[in-house]
């Protein structure tokens, strides 16, 4: 008998010593925070902006696709390509209520019904939360070799770079441009730094607020990536990242000391931009292996949102006719077919058709394009000349007009054929002109323009709000390419629509938040009798 | 032995009783009284119960003079050494004619007994004149025979089972408990009570048998498992099936099915579940656990109920070799079939042709066929007059019979055989079992084999031991999901013909998204796809009892279960479905946005599981106390199981099973949509570990036969990932009592055998899930963009979450008359679950819309009443009458997030809405038809929609909708006969469902899918007979409800073909309804009651004699003839629709007739 309890004893033994972790927690994929390695995967999975696929407007899922529309870049196409074949593009109408500044972004174009209005809030908040929760998780981690403790400013650094781009990117759209006498009073949006579920109806913090909270965090950053080297690529964000932000925050601030502080900064780590001259035919200007490039954060959907189509967008005329003839941004940048102004800031896929092809667009951007990931993205990307423009328009507010002549000149040299005479020679409220038409013209479509715009009304030095017209075009069905009228929306200069409305989901969920009130759109209508 | 066992102190007299005198008592379970009465019997005294005080004498003190004289004269007999003995032999059986072995054979007035053998013989030495032999064995009503003199052949003596007999011990999986002392609620039956022949699985045979358990079956297929909810719904978000025991050990589902799916009471089941691979041939008995008390040993596991299964055991004896066969014959639905009240090719031609005279305008995606398509043709010239006519007449009586063409009258057949027996030293059970069901959907099958053997050892004294094994093998075949025939046979217009008239398919187009068409035949469509699916699974358990002492028992189980279900999916390419991937007809070259250019598609589904269990536990048994009044049963143990889920999932297209089932290979690159759709189809792999490591104890003090206590508690540690059931121990815990107040209030009435008072309250708690205390990671491979590894967030901490907790209070009454006679048992319980988990929404400014709270509250309530009757119990007939009653009260107490929940839930009774049971459905409020145009009112607050605007969407339908009532029924139960008469058994079972409400079948959308255009008619489409009833001309309106059909051109269109509040552009408020047809579809007036009575089976059994029997050497042969499903008695509103099958979804085959024949040969 001693014998089965001994036999009982053993199997018990073998069970408990071969299952030492037993209990020990088991998923298939998911695991808890151990390192900073961890914090850094969660970064790219998580926290930077996603990489979206570059898609028609109707579809897709690049939820700042709209800050094209708002300003004065993209207009929409008066013709398709080809009548009697071509379709009409699909649907524009999701970008109706941001095109035409309606009371409410979501608002349709029979004025019938609304879009969903928080996609871009929503995504920026939930990117907001991750950083938080990195920033928070990196004091838990283990600090104890040398390699673990730069892990960590690294991914410290990082997370709170990308908070404050966050913060600076909403604060931009829905709170009014900075103004250094109205920002303590003026609203811009909720600040949430916690890492945990906070329960409650969230209320605006003042613009001032948030501006403080970016440069906090952007110092932080700095201080971080001062001490862990250059990054693995330009997706990573790296001091010079950091500092680029910080001179682009000041220069919004209109601290132009630091904003040329910092632009200087960033010129002497990356001086160089390349020359149009030498840049082949066809492989376009903007790439992540570009000299120029710095820092680079989600999609590009621009090659598929305009289109030689009907219900297509396309480069606006006063934006091409900026251009010089000598300005070889006019034809780099730009591919121009009658009437159509296309984009083609980034290499063609493929170049199956020759560009004075009206298919050109058509086969090299928008079909090859779709559902592809562009290089660099339309809306996050710093690149050099920008420093070099930062750095021109703060040292002409300073008075340091020689200063900013060679900024600017440094960057213009590098843009007009070799030979033609690309010197600005002017002064006082003509240089800052000169360097804000510049501006305009270098960083076309790369998502700063409706920011400038903002911006300028509320310069100190020199004011200036300008009026802008859109059109927007009805068909007679849904699938006819038959247009029968068009209205036309103006945004009056200082209007209030330069401010977005929060989302109304928003306002609706948390009870008691202020929306910027902006007025009813009105509209003119022309009938079209083709 | 006695005073330990029953309390009860024991008085007597040194000299009367015999001190060597040795009993041969078989006494188990047996109550106080019938031990009393046997040892007595057998010793030749006499006893009295007083309070606690048992008195004893010696028989003739107080007896009858004549026995008195008896005895003296039995004594003086054998003193004078005179007396004679005679043999008297008989056989001992029982009352399905199976010879009982090990029956003791008593000689009434004298010690001497005889066991039965193997056969039931039995040969005894008695005295010469009128003896009388007594009977007694387990589980059996002891019987007394008179054996006159001369006569040495007692017969054929039949033990009756006693039906309260059943109930005498109950089986948790963890103990076996002495139904005297049980505390908690607990249904035991016995499977030979259960087992409804045809019926391949143990879950199909249980609807309305047992008291507090719902069982609905969402299909009549014979592949579909059916739901259980024991004691109603107490989780939101968490599982709601019960677990299910074999033999101890708890067996998972082949296949990990989520709990939102398992949840959903739209969803059919098809690939089966934790016992679908059990023979219930097999299983010996049923214990279904339901309250806090019986379920606290299994932990949080079995908050829904557990239901224990005990396998069959061989028992002492011969060989015994059983053979079983049942032939089922199902009938197929058809036309005349009152339940279809659909239109027949004239009736479908006829309103055809009035809407075309009436100019009606047919929605533009329609299929061109019948009537409509006649007539184009003779308006465009294709036909002449007399062409036409021709088609239309052969239109009208085309009656194309779907359902024959989909269905058949099937047969199905089951054999089971199974062989048992055994020694002192090892008693074996092995069984063989084959089942071929055949559905009457075509290609709908089911076969399964099984095996199972169950070896008991008997190693020494002191040791016991058991190896069980048990493996199966189930083929199933049904249908590709999206193919529903009976939904298709339903919902087609007869007018179309299946076969042209040379015998081949005849084809029609159907349309596809894009605006395609292909040619489309559902025989073609069944042909060229099927779902196959295998599963094999073998399971040994192995079981070590030993017990040094008396008081103290040690058992060790270990058990190990390996399966593999394998689910493959096929659209051939000649299948419609293949056309739509394809972009072309079969045949024709794709074109290049082409999904799948060549072939057909493959999908296949493996999950391997494994699990292993092993457990120790130690049980004592002591009795306490001056005299041994006190008993203390402690019993604690541990266990680790661990279960393991493997699963692969792919899906390959350009896939060609006749062409030696192969793949088609170099498909040119130009398919750039058909690549694309390649990079994304990534394989995945599915590994699910879950380990527990649990401590368990249970202590029960009972005094005397008064009263018991008894409390549970469990401890599991868990591998569970991001679940903090490591962090702290898990809430389960219950206290249970039991008073005998028969017994405490010494009532002495001779009719009352029983009468006792339980009742137990207990916590257990509950996690989900996926929620954490801090950050969690996933896993991503590589960012081909950065170049890096990535991982993405999982989930947010939420380190605030609770426990969700549910209380339970049992209290039952069982009360036993008439000499065990009658017996009634009531239960009410009050179950409240508190700190549920909800998802609620919060701001977005947190990054996420929604996280989980402990907000959630629900009380569940309920009563049930069950009773056995045994009204007349002779040699000849036995009767036995049983039924049940069970009513649940459920209700929400708390309100989830206001926009938790869409219009479709609210209509389709998944919304959880404050105040209202689970399962509540919504309907839009008819007010009635339109005078001038017949088209259908309803009040959806038009006239009010001010007040609408600004509401949450909980609030809108609140105001808007009306309740219709609840889609599970609140009153179930059953009424059983078993009625014997010599070699003749019938048993008759009806069981009843009150409290239902079911809405009938969809006449304006008239696929399940929803036409594009509702309220248009389309020609492809059959219609509900309702609609001849329609609103033709004003002043219909006050006989009929049935809307008119509303042409597209009318003036009056616009009025119903879209509703304000999706159109509107002055509200702005929540979208209420798309359009009046579809409103009228889900309006109050389609809702009727799903109240039935329905007899669920009529069985009649014939023994074969025992005479016949003997002669040819067999123990048993009996046939069976058995009817379920026969008839439901339901509200005449149905129209014959089945009471369990709403229109909520897809027309499913409804419970059809099954009669079955059965031969059981036992040799």
């Amino acid at each position: 008998m001693k014998y089965y309890i001994l036999y009982i004893l053993i199997v018990c033994m073998l069970f408990l010593s071969g299952c030492s972790d037993f209990l020990k927690e088991h998923s298939q994929d998911t695991y808890y925070v151990k390192s900073w390695k961890d914090l850094n995967e969660a970064l790219i999975g998580s926290c930077y902006m996603p990489i979206t696929l570059s898609q028609w407007i109707g579809n897709t899922a690049d939820n700042q696709y709209f800050i094209h529309f708002l300003g004065d870049e993209l207009c929409e196409c008066a013709d398709g390509a080809d009548n009697s074949t071509m379709e009409q593009h699909n649907s524009e109408e999701r970008i109706f209520g941001y095109f035409t500044w309606q009371q409410r972004s979501g608002t349709n174009e029979t004025y019938t019904g609304y879009n969903t209005e928080n996609e871009n809030w929503v995504e920026i908040y939930k990117l907001i939360n991750v950083a938080n929760n990195i920033i928070y998780s990196d004091t838990k981690v283990s600090h104890s070799t040398q390699e673990d403790k730069t892990g960590v400013l690294k991914v410290d650094g990082e997370a709170h770079f990308l908070r404050a781009y966050y913060y600076f990117w909403l604060v931009n759209l829905y709170g009014k441009a900075y103004n250094p006498s109205t920002a303590k009073t003026d609203l811009g949006v909720p600040i949430k730094l916690s890492e945990n579920v906070e329960d409650k109806y969230f209320d605006r913090n003042t613009v001032q607020e948030v501006y403080d909270q970016i440069l906090v965090d952007l110092n932080q950053a700095e201080s971080d990536l001062s001490q862990t080297g250059t990054p693995t690529s330009v997706y990573r964000a790296g001091v010079t990242a950091v500092r680029f932000l910080l001179s682009r925050v000041y220069l919004y601030m209109q601290n132009w000391d630091k904003a040329a502080e910092y632009a200087q900064k960033v010129i002497d780590a990356n001086p160089e931009i390349m020359s149009l001259n030498n840049l082949a035919a066809g492989s376009g200007s903007l790439s992540k292996s570009s000299i120029e490039t710095i820092f680079s954060m989600g999609g590009n959907s621009l090659p598929c949102m305009t289109t030689f189509r009907h219900k297509g967008f396309q480069v606006s005329d006063s934006l091409y006719n900026c251009y010089d003839d000598n300005d070889l941004r006019k034809t780099i940048f730009w591919w121009h077919y009658n009437n159509y102004i296309g984009y083609t800031r980034i290499a063609p896929v493929s170049s199956s058709t020759v560009s004075s092809d009206k298919y050109y667009g058509w086969y090299d951007y928008n079909a090859p394009y779709y559902g592809r990931k562009a290089e660099v993205s339309d809306k996050f990307l710093f690149r050099s000349p920008e420093a070099y423009l930062i750095k021109a328009e703060a040292e002409a507010y300073l008075g340091k007009e020689d200063d900013a002549r060679t900024a600017l000149n440094t960057l213009r040299e590098y843009r007009y054929k070799y030979g033609s005479d690309y010197k600005i020679t002017s002064s006082g409220k003509d240089l800052v002109e000169a360097i804000r038409d510049e501006r305009r013209k270098e960083l076309a479509l790369e998502g700063q323009r409706w920011f400038d715009l903002r911006r300028y009304a509320v310069c100190e030095k020199y004011p200036e709000s300008k009026r802008l017209i859109h059109r927007y075009y009805y068909y007679q069905s849904t699938i006819s390419i038959v247009k029968t009228e068009y209205h036309t929306f103006v945004l009056q200069p200082n209007d209030a629509a330069y401010v977005l409305p929060i989302p109304q989901e928003v306002i609706d969920f948390n009870v008691g938040m202020k929306n910027n009130i902006l007025p009813v759109r009105t509209y003119t209508v022309t009938k079209l009798n083709d | 032995m006695v005073e330990r066992q029953a309390g009860v102190s024991i008085t007597y007299q040194s000299n009367v009783v015999n001190r060597k005198l040795r009993l041969h008592l078989s006494l188990y379970n047996a109550t106080l009284e019938r031990a009393l009465n046997e040892i007595c019997e057998q010793a030749e005294l006499e006893y009295s119960l007083r309070d606690n005080y048992v008195l004893i004498r010696k028989k003739h003190e107080v007896h009858a003079e004549r026995k008195v004289v008896e005895s003296q004269q039995s004594q003086i007999s054998q003193l004078a050494q005179e007396v004679r003995y005679r043999t008297v032999k008989g056989v001992v059986v029982d009352d399905k004619e199976q010879p009982l072995a090990g029956v003791s054979v008593f000689v009434a007035g004298e010690h001497r007994c005889v066991i039965t053998d193997d056969s039931g013989n039995f040969v005894i030495r008695v005295k010469e004149g009128p003896v009388k032999l007594m009977l007694t064995y387990i589980g059996m009503r002891g019987r007394s025979v008179l054996v006159r003199s001369g006569n040495e052949n007692a017969g054929e003596i039949v033990l009756h089972e006693d039906a309260s007999k059943v109930g005498e011990v109950v089986v948790t999986g963890y103990q076996q408990i002495d139904r005297r002392n049980l505390t908690s609620s607990v249904t035991s039956m016995n499977m030979d009570d259960l087992m409804i022949p045809g019926v391949s699985s143990l879950d199909q045979m249980l609807q309305g048998r047992i008291p507090d358990m719902i069982v609905t079956n969402s299909s009549g297929e014979i592949n579909s498992v059916p739901n259980i909810r024991i004691r109603g719904t107490s989780t939101l978000i968490g599982n709601r099936e019960p677990l299910w025991v074999v033999d101890g050990v708890i067996v998972n589902n082949p296949v990990n099915l989520s709990a939102d799916v398992l949840n959903d009471p739209d969803y059919i089941n098809r690939i089966g579940n934790a016992i679908s691979g059990l023979n219930p041939q097999d299983i010996d008995r049923l214990d279904v656990l339901k309250d806090a008390a019986a379920t606290a040993l299994y932990g949080t596991r079995a908050a829904n109920g557990v239901i224990v299964i005990t396998t069959k055991k061989g028992r002492v004896g011969k060989p015994i070799v059983a053979y079983n066969f049942n032939g089922s014959f199902r009938r197929r639905p058809y036309y005349t079939d009152n339940k279809i009240n659909l239109m027949n090719s004239k009736e479908r031609t006829e309103i055809s042709r009035e809407l075309v005279s009436q100019h009606y305008e047919f929605p533009s995606d329609m299929t061109s066929i019948g009537y409509e398509d006649a007539i184009q043709k003779y308006y465009s010239g294709v036909y002449t007059e007399s062409e036409f006519k021709k088609q239309v007449a052969k239109y009208e009586t085309q009656n194309t019979d779907w359902f024959k063409l989909l269905c058949h009258n099937s047969f199905s057949a089951d054999h089971s055989v199974n062989i048992s027996g055994g020694t002192d030293k090892l008693r074996y059970y092995a069984s063989l079992g084959y089942t071929n069901d055949d559905d009457v959907i075509n290609n709908n099958s089911n076969e399964r084999y099984t095996v199972n053997s169950n070896m008991d050892f008997t190693l020494s004294k002191n040791f016991q031991a058991s190896l069980n094994l048990n493996a199966y093998s189930n083929k199933k075949k049904y249908n590709q999901s999206n193919i529903n025939p009976i939904d298709y046979a339903y919902n087609t217009s007869r007018v179309i013909h299946a076969y042209n008239d040379n015998g081949t398919y005849y084809y029609y187009n159907k349309e596809a998204s894009g605006g395609y068409n292909y040619k489309y035949n559902i025989l073609n469509e069944l042909d060229n796809s099927y779902t196959k699916q295998n599963v094999t699974s073998i399971t040994a358990t192995s079981n070590l009892r030993y017990h040094p002492a008396e008081w103290l028992n040690i058992e060790g189980v270990l058990s190990y279960t390996n399966s593999n279900a394998n689910i493959e999916g096929w659209w051939g390419e000649k299948s419609w479905y293949a056309s739509t991937l394809r972009g072309s007809e079969d045949g024709v070259t794709a074109p290049n946005w082409s999904d799948m250019p060549y072939g057909g598609e493959l999908s296949h589904n493996t999950t391997h599981s494994e699990s292993y269990m092993a457990r120790l536990q130690a049980n004592f048994n002591k009795y306490f106390g001056s005299n041994k009044q006190h008993n203390i049963n402690i019993a604690i143990g541990s266990e680790v199981n661990s279960t393991r889920y493997n699963g692969f999932n792919i899906e390959n297209r350009g896939y060609y099973l006749d062409r030696g089932e192969k793949f088609a290979i170099s498909i040119p690159t130009n398919y750039t949509a058909y690549y694309q759709w390649l990079a994304g189809n990534i394989p995945t792999i599915t590994d699910n570990i879950t380990h527990l490591l649990s401590a368990y104890g249970t202590l029960t003090y009972s005094y005397k036969n008064y009263f018991t206590i008894n409390s549970n508690t469990r401890y599991d540690g868990s591998n569970k990932f991001g679940s903090r059931s490591n962090e702290k121990i898990l809430p389960v815990w219950s206290i249970s009592g039991l008073v005998d107040l028969r017994n405490v209030f010494n009532i002495k009435t001779k009719w009352l055998n029983n009468l006792s008072l339980k009742s137990s309250y207990g916590e257990q708690g509950n996690m989900i899930d996926g929620q954490t205390s801090e950050m969690t990671l996933s896993k991503g491979t590589v960012n081909t963009y950065y170049n890096e590894l990535y991982s993405t967030v999982s989930a947010f901490a939420n380190p605030y979450l609770k426990w969700e907790k549910t209380h339970s209070l049992n209290v039952g009454l069982e009360a036993s008359l008439f000499n065990n006679r009658f017996m009634l048992l009531c239960e009410y319980y009050a179950k409240r679950t508190t700190n549920a988990f909800m998802n609620k929404n919060i701001s977005d400014i947190n990054g996420y819309t929604s996280y989980v709270v402990n907000s959630g509250s629900i009380s569940n309530n309920g009563y049930n009443v069950s009773f056995t009757a045994v009204p007349i119990s002779n040699s000849n007939i036995n009767w036995i009458l049983s039924g049940s009653f069970s009513k649940v009260i459920d209700k929400m107490d708390a309100a989830p997030g206001v926009d938790a929940y869409s219009l479709d839930d609210y209509l389709n009774g998944n919304a959880i809405v404050k105040g209202k049971p689970v399962s509540t459905f919504y309907s839009y409020k008819f007010v009635g038809l339109d005078t001038e145009d017949g088209g259908p009112l309803f009040d959806d607050w038009e006239d009010r929609c001010t007040e609408l605007i600004g509401l949450s969407k909980s609030d809108t339908y609140n105001k808007v909708l009306v309740v219709s009532g609840r889609r599970d029924p609140d009153i179930s139960g059953s009424i059983s006969n078993t009625l014997s008469y010599k070699s003749w058994r019938l048993g008759v079972m009806m069981n009843y469902s009150l409290g239902a409400k079911v809405r009938l079948f969809r006449i304006y959308s008239q696929t399940s899918s929803g036409s594009s255009t509702p309220g248009c008619i389309y020609p492809e489409y059959n219609l509900n007979r309702a609609l001849l009833n329609r609103w033709k001309k004003p002043g219909d309106e006050l006989h009929t409800n049935i809307p008119s059909i509303i042409n597209k051109e009318d003036v009056n269109y616009y009025k119903y073909s879209s509703n304000y509040s999706s159109e509107s552009s002055e509200y702005s408020g929540v979208k209420i309804a798309d359009n009046s047809w579809n409103m009228y579809d889900y309006s109050d007036i389609r809702v009727v009651s799903a109240d039935y009575l329905r007899i669920a089976n009529v069985s009649l059994t014939y023994e074969l004699s025992r005479k016949f029997l003997d002669k040819y050497k067999f123990h048993r042969i009996a046939f069976t003839l058995s009817g379920s499903n026969l008839y439901s008695f339901c509200a005449r509103a149905l129209k014959g629709q089945t009471p369990t099958q709403s229109g909520f979804a897809e027309v499913q085959l409804s419970d059809t007739p099954i009669y079955t024949f059965g031969v059981n040969l036992e040799f």
